[in-house]
This record gives C-alpha cells, sequence and structure tokens, in this order.
C-alpha cells in the first residue's frame, strides 16, 4: 500500500467513526420550541417558591405584525430548573432558550428577594447576557400572558423597547443581565431594573414601562416615580434627549434638551460634598397662550429650568440618599479615585455616604426656540 | 524560506491564546491583590528571557536546540534535560486541549459529551503534528491572516461598546501599588512565552530581530495583557468578573452586534478561539513530539506512531484525573508556575551554549 492510499483508507475509517456519533443535539427546526421570554413570580397560594412562566413562540410562516401566536405556560416548584423540566413534560417539543431576550422578575418576588432568579439566569449557559431584565407589575406572568398588536414575533414589544432598539424614549430604563449582575455585587452602585405593566385601553393592549425599581443587596427598595425615572437617567448619562415641563408665573412652557454632559465630583473629608453638574443644551419645544418667545422671555425660562432642575434633582438624590441606595455609582466614583484597600473603600464609603451633602450645578443652553419665536 | 515573519507568528498566537489557558482567571483572582502589578512586572521578565532567549538562539542559525545540545554537551544531560523540557510542551498541549473542551461542552454543544470532543480535537491535532515545520508554519500564517482580523474586530468592539463600567477599570488600576505574587507573575509572564517554540523552529525561521522588533512586541504583549485584564473588568464588572468559570466567554456574550449575522458575539468569538486553541495545540505538541524524537540515536518509523500513541493516551489519562474544572484549573496554575522556572533555565541553558560556541570559534 503506498502512502496515499494508506492516507485514504485511514480517513475513511476516521469518517465512519462520525456515523458512530448520536445525533441528539441537532434536532430540527420544527421540532423546536422557542421561548422568548421568561417570568419567575413568587406564587400566591401554592406555598411552592418559585412560579415559573414561559412564553413559547408558535411560529408562523409568514412574519406580519400581529399576526403572531404564542403559548403561556406556568407551574410552581420549589426550583426554577425543576419548573422549567416538569413544564417539558406538558408539551410536544424540546424547549430552546437560544432566543430568550427578556427576563421578568415578578413585583412580589423582587420585593422579597432577587438574588435567587438572578443566580439562575446567571448560571445558565443558553441564557443570552444580552437579555433585558425586567421586572413585572402586577405579575410576571400576567405580563408575559399579553400580547400587543403591533408584535411581530412574542416578546418582542418588550424586546424593542430597550436599549433603543426601537423607541427610544426618556422614560425607559434598560438593564442587560450581565449589567444586573455587576451592579448586584458591586457595593458601590445600585441595580436599577425597568418595571413594565400590561395594560388595556379601548381595544388596544399596550405596556407602561415609565418606572424603575432600585434594588439594594437582596431587595426591591425603592420604586422610583417616572419623573424620578427620567432624571435618573439623565444623571447617570444614560439619556441625553429629555423634556421639561417649566412652570412661569403666567405661562407654561416646554423644553427639549438634546444634549448633556454630566460631571461628578466627590469633596474630600469627614462630611463630604457631592457635585453633581448638568450642562444641557435646548430649545424651546411649547409655549402657551400664543405668546412669542423674545430673548428676554427665553432668558427668564431658562432661569425657571435651571432652578426647577436642580431642586427636582437634589430632592431625587437626597431621598436616594434618606433610603440607603446608590443606583447612580457615587460609590464607585469614590473607590476609582481612591488609592486605599477595596475593604478599607467600602467600609469608608458606606459611612460617608450617610452624611454626604448634595450639590447639584445646572447651566441650560437655550439656543433656540423652534421654527417659530 | 528563512524569514523572520513566522518567529512573529508564533510568539502572536501564543499571545492571543492567553485567554484559553486561564492567564485571566489566575490575575482575576487576585484583582486587587497585585495583579496589576504583577502584570507590569510579569512584562518586564518576560521580554528579559524574550531578548535574551532569543539572542542566544540566533547564534545557531538553521540549527535546533537538540542538535546544538549534541554538539556541545554530553548526552545523559540531553536525554534529561530534553525529555523534562518536552512534557512542559506536551502539557501545555494537553491543557489548551481539556480547557477547550470544556469550554465546548459548555457553551457550544451540552449534549455531546466531554470525552467525545475532546477525541474529536486531539485527533485533528494529531493528524496535523506530524507534518514538517516549515509546512506548519505555513498553515500557522494562513489561520493567522484570517483570525487575527476577526480578533482585532472582536477586540475592537468590546472597547466601544457601551455600558463598560470605566469606573471599576479605573478602581483596579488604583490598586496598582501591592505586592506582586508568583502565581500572577507566571500567568501573566506566559504571553511572552511564544519565542520558545524556536527551539525547534529556529531550523525554518531566521532570528534578525533588531530593537524596534523588540520594542513591537513588547508593546503588542503589554497590550493583549491590557485587553483581556481589563475588557471582562469593564464589562463584568470588578466584583463579578472572579465568579465566571472562563470569564472571556460571558465577556463576548456581553456584547451584542445589532448589525451583524447574529446578535450574539460568542458564538463568532467561539469559532475563532477554537482555530486558535488548535493551532496552539499542534504547535504545543508538534515541539514536542520533535524534542523527545531528538532523543533516539537513530530515526525509526515506530517511534513516531509511538510517541503520537503515547501523546493520545495521555490525554485520555489526564482528562480522567483532570475532570474536576477546579483541579484543572488548579493544575493549569502549578504548571504555568513551573514554566516560569524552567523558561528561565532553558534561557540559562541557551545563553551557556551561546558563550561555549563564542570560545569555540576564538579557538579556531
Amino acid at each position: 500500500m503506498n502512502s496515499r492510499s494508506r492516507w485514504a483508507t485511514f480517513m475513511i475509517v476516521v469518517l465512519s467513526l462520525c456515523l458512530v456519533l448520536s445525533g441528539c443535539e441537532f434536532k430540527d427546526i420544527d421540532k423546536r420550541f422557542f421561548i422568548t421570554a421568561i417570568g419567575i413570580d413568587k406564587p400566591e397560594d401554592s406555598g411552592k417558591k418559585y412560579r415559573v412562566t414561559l412564553k413559547i413562540a408558535i411560529p408562523k410562516g409568514q412574519l406580519q405584525m400581529g399576526q403572531e401566536d404564542y403559548m403561556s405556560l406556568s407551574l410552581d416548584s420549589d426550583s426554577i430548573s425543576d419548573a422549567i423540566q416538569k413544564l417539558k413534560a406538558r408539551v410536544d417539543k424540546e424547549f430552546d432558550f437560544g432566543h430568550t431576550r427578556v427576563l421578568v422578575i415578578g413585583k412580589s418576588l423582587a420585593e422579597e428577594d432577587y438574588r435567587d432568579p438572578l443566580d439562575w439566569f446567571t448560571r445558565q449557559r443558553f441564557i443570552q447576557r444580552i437579555s433585558w431584565c425586567v421586572i413585572g407589575k402586577p405579575t410576571a406572568e400576567k405580563l408575559l400572558d399579553s400580547k400587543q398588536k403591533s408584535e411581530r414575533m412574542p416578546a418582542n414589544a418588550l424586546i424593542l423597547a430597550f436599549g433603543g432598539q426601537g423607541v427610544e424614549s426618556q422614560y425607559i430604563v434598560s438593564q442587560y443581565l450581565f449589567q444586573l449582575f455587576r451592579k448586584s455585587n458591586d457595593p458601590g452602585e445600585n441595580p436599577v431594573v425597568p418595571i413594565a405593566s400590561p395594560e388595556t385601553s379601548k381595544n388596544s393592549m399596550y405596556y407602561t414601562i415609565d418606572s424603575v425599581g432600585v434594588l439594594d443587596d437582596t431587595h426591591l427598595a425603592l420604586v422610583l416615580t417616572p419623573d424620578e425615572t427620567r432624571y435618573y437617567n439623565v444623571l447617570s448619562g444614560i439619556v441625553n434627549k429629555s423634556d421639561y415641563n417649566i412652570k412661569m408665573p403666567n405661562n407654561t412652557f416646554a423644553i427639549h434638551a438634546d444634549q448633556v454632559k454630566v460631571k461628578r465630583k466627590i469633596s474630600d473629608g469627614e462630611n463630604p460634598t457631592i457635585t453633581v453638574t448638568l450642562n444641557f443644551d435646548g430649545l424651546v419645544e411649547e409655549g402657551e397662550h400664543g405668546l412669542q418667545v423674545t430673548p428676554q422671555i427665553l432668558e427668564q425660562i431658562k432661569q425657571a429650568a435651571e432652578k426647577k432642575l436642580t431642586t427636582e434633582m437634589t430632592t431625587l438624590l437626597n431621598k436616594l440618599q434618606a433610603k440607603q441606595v446608590d443606583p447612580i455609582g457615587f460609590g464607585s466614583l469614590y473607590r476609582a479615585t481612591h488609592w486605599q484597600d477595596m475593604e478599607v473603600e467600602v467600609k469608608t464609603w458606606e459611612q460617608l455616604y450617610k452624611r454626604a451633602q448634595f450639590k447639584v450645578n445646572v447651566t441650560i443652553n437655550l439656543r433656540a426656540t423652534g421654527t417659530i419665536q | 524560506m528563512k524569514e523572520n515573519r513566522f518567529l512573529f507568528y508564533t510568539i502572536l498566537i501564543n499571545m492571543v491564546s492567553n485567554i484559553i489557558v486561564f492567564v485571566p482567571h489566575i490575575l482575576f483572582n487576585g484583582l486587587f491583590d497585585g495583579a496589576l502589578m504583577s502584570i507590569l512586572i510579569s512584562v518586564v521578565i518576560g521580554m528579559t528571557l524574550l531578548v535574551l532567549g532569543t539572542q542566544s538562539l540566533a547564534q545557531f542559525p538553521g540549527e535546533s536546540l537538540p542538535e546544538v545540545m549534541e554538539r556541545y554537551l554530553p548526552r545523559w544531560f540531553r536525554v534529561i534535560f530534553l525529555s523534562y523540557i518536552s512534557s512542559f510542551w506536551y502539557v501545555a498541549g494537553v491543557i489548551v486541549l481539556l480547557a477547550f473542551s470544556t469550554i465546548m461542552t459548555r457553551y457550544l454543544s451540552p449534549e455531546t459529551g466531554q470525552f467525545t470532543i475532546l477525541f474529536f480535537l486531539s485527533l485533528t491535532v494529531l493528524l496535523v503534528v506530524p507534518l514538517k515545520s516549515s509546512r506548519l508554519l505555513n498553515g500557522l500564517e494562513i489561520l493567522f491572516v484570517i483570525n487575527i482580523p476577526l480578533i482585532a474586530i472582536i477586540l475592537l468592539k468590546s472597547v466601544l461598546e457601551k455600558n463598560t463600567d470605566w469606573e471599576d477599570v479605573y478602581d483596579v488600576c488604583t490598586h496598582l501599588v501591592h505586592l506582586p505574587t508568583l502565581t500572577m507573575i507566571a500567568a501573566a509572564s506566559y504571553i511572552f512565552t511564544g519565542y520558545t517554540n524556536l527551539v525547534i523552529f529556529n531550523k525554518e525561521t531566521a532570528i534578525k530581530l533588531k530593537k524596534r522588533h523588540y520594542l513591537i512586541l513588547g508593546g503588542l504583549g503589554f497590550a493583549t495583557l491590557m485587553t483581556s485584564f481589563f475588557i471582562p473588568i469593564g464589562r463584568l464588572g470588578e466584583f463579578s468578573v472572579n465568579r465566571y468559570t472562563f470569564p472571556w466567554i460571558p465577556t463576548s456574550d456581553s456584547i451584542s452586534m445589532q448589525y451583524f449575522v447574529i446578535e450574539r458575539m460568542m458564538i463568532p468569538f467561539l469559532l475563532v478561539y477554537l482555530m486558535v486553541a488548535l493551532v496552539q495545540a499542534v504547535m504545543h505538541w508538534h515541539i514536542g513530539y520533535h524534542l523527545i524524537l531528538s532523543l533516539f540515536r537513530q530515526q525509526r518509523k515506530w517511534q513516531n506512531y509511538a510517541v503520537l500513541a503515547a501523546f493520545t493516551l495521555g490525554v485520555g489519562v489526564l482528562q480522567k484525573i483532570l475532570d474536576n474544572e477546579y483541579i484543572l484549573f488548579e493544575f493549569a496554575t502549578y504548571w504555568l508556575i513551573a514554566r516560569l522556572f524552567s523558561e528561565i533555565g532553558l534561557v540559562a541553558l541557551l545563553i551557556y551554549l551561546a558563550k561555549r560556541r563564542r570560545r569555540h570559534e576564538q579557538q579556531i
């Protein structure tokens, strides 16, 4: 046998060895169910630890808005993995989590302890670290068992709402799974998770995602109002476009800020001052009573807006401080600018944050008044 | 055929492969206990060894280490030293294969079973190992040209990505002043160890390294360490990064590519690193294979098969021993430390040989 034919024989043997491989991993797409969202709740009456809800997409040949179909299955169990295994016994196709993009934690579970579901989400290899984390109100089950008319695929409306992929809103905070895990372990920054709730008006169903929950080390500590959510978005530098209503003695104006620069600084000493400097660039969006906006009025609007934003942001910061949560990450900033040991920094900041004073400087540069003066 | 560029490929592929052999993981375990200081020191140590090693080997153009040793050193020393040092290359290949088969079982095909994956990975490697060194280096060049742009895109994308916590990165920088540890120095200096492959590849490449080449290599090594250390910290967070078993896989999974074929970056990342791991395993085993073969007085065909069979058997045995991820990690850590000292010994030997040669020349 020459070397070439020996080589060929060898290759044939190797290739035929591949036939021994069992094909359990490969399963045709028509024998799979794609889970687009997972919801985890605290069950109301069964006494079990979790109520797991899966939103299962039912594949359609043609993608059309509003034509999608889904199944939503729920089950109570003491562990999430067990619940999923038991749910498997109720369906005919294999679950595939490769397209799971929304992870919902029920509000009542989050109020108790969010760490265990987060642990499960992070530990699973098949869940993408770029999935969106949401708190479901009133429950995750109700959030997932709903369908918006414009969806092309199940849970699409929720997926597109986050990260600015679809809609860009100043009230929506987006949180990736890896961010939530990162912040939940970080002593200097508390995670913030958007709260979504299904709502119906007339004949259409929609999701409201305009508030956030601030989580401390173990549970949901504080729920911010929509206005506070917007200020959080601006303060943490996530959103740079935002609108504000400015009340003047006789009129109300709306201004639109299209650029924000945020600077944060922590002074040294026993009672530190946290200075937050915000520079807005914006224009007047809306007037009242047909009033012409003259340079004098523009200046008045600017002053009123600066005063309003300064007070409201200081109030928000004080509120967060009183609840002992730090979603804006002043603790991270403190550690990043100090050279002590990590444990010392963490301990010192815990004490300092309680005594810190906030100073908010807002400068608004109103450049224009829109298409009319 | 004697070209400088192959030298660069072997060194660079070694730098890129640091993610697979737990280098970042070891550094993350000591994040606040001198990781950054260890990195800085390892750059000095690694570059010193690299300069000394390559400069000494450059005295013997076109000769491999066993051939040089044959001229100057007694046979008993040669046998002991070469069999000791070849075991390092073999184990390096095994660690790469075991680590990558673990990653593949975890993330790519969880239902296949690690042993099957390991078997096919080793089979692929074993088919390539006995090739001529020159062919191997040409193959390396092709894979290098394919992979390096992809790796560059992945790195660039992960640096530019939003939601990176730069404050965590700064915070780790503020923990610079701290005593380094041996483990972390050994781990970080792995980046610069690629030149040791020249003990065999010296036959095929020319070592024409000038000052600027060393500056480029040092800069690239430092940049590699910085990226593979800081990007996971920024993405996964300084307090969470050491909770992940293979920190770079979730790091690549945390990057979304909205306008790419697949949104999840992890899949292209794993495929690129599959190629890197295979190439790296082939390189290591190729060196180990040739070092062991050089021990025999007369070259016979059966020796080649015997060595390859022993390699295969060894993988199977080591897989059973290092079955647990913790044990594999610990084993890799000890291997990295032992590697640093053996590398120092190897460079010392090379310097000694170079001196002997110079003296020899003066006598003539």
